[in-house]
């Protein structure tokens, strides 16, 4: 399929990637470049996560619903 | 393609793979309890219950994808998987597929109960009185025909990849998320002209939880395949060492019988 020429032809950057990520002994979630982006707002949702769920927990047990 | 395997026999004296500390199975627990308080507070109409089930879904999600990316780099980048490594992880997918087909079996023993023996109550025929099915030899037919093409262009796929050959290997895996995708949106269309809904009695009931379960596991299947699709592109996967991509095949398989059981009972025998 000509339109996947590009995708055929891509290089090839295991090697290097390799290297990259054998050459630190950080956690293996912070290795990568952009890691420090995804682990980080994966940290503020979670914690934003975890107020909701008390909050939605302290709601069932009082039994709050929508005034 | 270029063999990229490590040779870890260098740097340790055994096979196995002694995993680093991690987070993500503590945080994607709670994340999880943070899906089920919010889906909970959603369904009994709670302040914000909508909003906190959305988070859950999405973090569940996310910490899901950031550990899937740490086993990749496990993987591809730092050499752990060896074949004892992948024997272990192939054994894992073995069973969970087998805990697949009693998942499925439970449903078809709910829709033979209902179905082998009719209750006075739905005319004691089925389809039940006043219930009009759909055509087996319409869409169903023809998502039998896609389903079962999908499963030709990935071992397609599969085989080109063990050649070597990475064009194959690319086509036979797009070409199959292609015919998935055509897949569910004609099952979306189809339960969008139905006459009958999931509430309409135990027809309904025992329709929508077959073969939505199924529709289920073909868009987690599609999934599946897409990121095996990403890793050939990435030049992960190489001839002798696609333990994701051989997981993808098997339960695409699966979901491919599923569908022929569904097809043969649910749709031509249920509705005949």
């Amino acid at each position: 399929m000509g339109i996947l020429t590009p995708l055929y032809n891509l290089p090839n950057n295991v090697l290097e990637k390799q290297r990259m990520y054998q050459n630190t002994h950080k956690p293996i979630m912070l290795r990568g470049p952009r890691s420090n982006l995804y682990v980080g707002a994966y940290t503020a949702l979670f914690i934003t996560g975890m107020l909701g769920t008390a909050f939605a927990a302290t709601s069932l047990v009082r039994g709050k619903k929508t005034e | 393609m270029e063999n990229t395997n490590l040779i870890i026999s260098r740097f340790q004296h055994f096979p196995f793979h002694l995993v680093d500390p991690s987070p993500w199975p503590i945080l994607v627990s709670f994340s999880l309890l943070n899906l089920t308080i919010g889906a909970v507070a959603y369904m009994h109409g709670f302040t914000y219950g909508g909003y906190i089930l959305t988070l859950g879904f999405i973090l569940t999600t996310y910490g899901m994808i950031l550990w899937f990316r740490d086993v990749v780099i496990e993987a591809s980048y730092l050499g752990h998987h060896t074949k004892e490594v992948k024997n272990g992880l192939m054994m894992g997918v073995i069973l969970f597929i087998i805990s697949e087909i009693f998942a499925f079996l439970s449903v078809f023993w709910a829709f033979f109960h209902s179905s082998l023996s009719p209750a006075i109550e739905i005319g004691g025929s089925w389809p039940p009185l006043g219930i009009t099915p759909l055509d087996p030899f319409a869409i169903p037919l023809l998502n039998t025909f896609l389903l079962l093409s999908s499963g030709a262009f990935i071992t397609y796929g599969h085989h080109a990849l063990i050649a070597g050959n990475r064009k194959g290997a690319i086509d036979g895996v797009i070409i199959t998320i292609i015919l998935a995708v055509i897949f569910t949106a004609l099952q979306y269309f189809e339960y969008s002209v139905a006459g009958f809904t999931m509430a309409d009695g135990v027809y309904g009931s025992a329709f929508y939880a077959s073969t939505g379960l199924h529709g289920f596991h073909v868009i987690i299947g599609t999934i599946f395949i897409g990121v095996a699709l990403i890793r050939i592109i990435n030049y992960q996967l190489t001839t002798k060492h696609h333990n994701g991509f051989e997981s993808a095949i098997l339960y695409w398989h699966f979901v491919d019988v599923v569908w022929l059981f569904l097809f043969v009972a649910v749709y031509f025998w249920g509705n005949t």
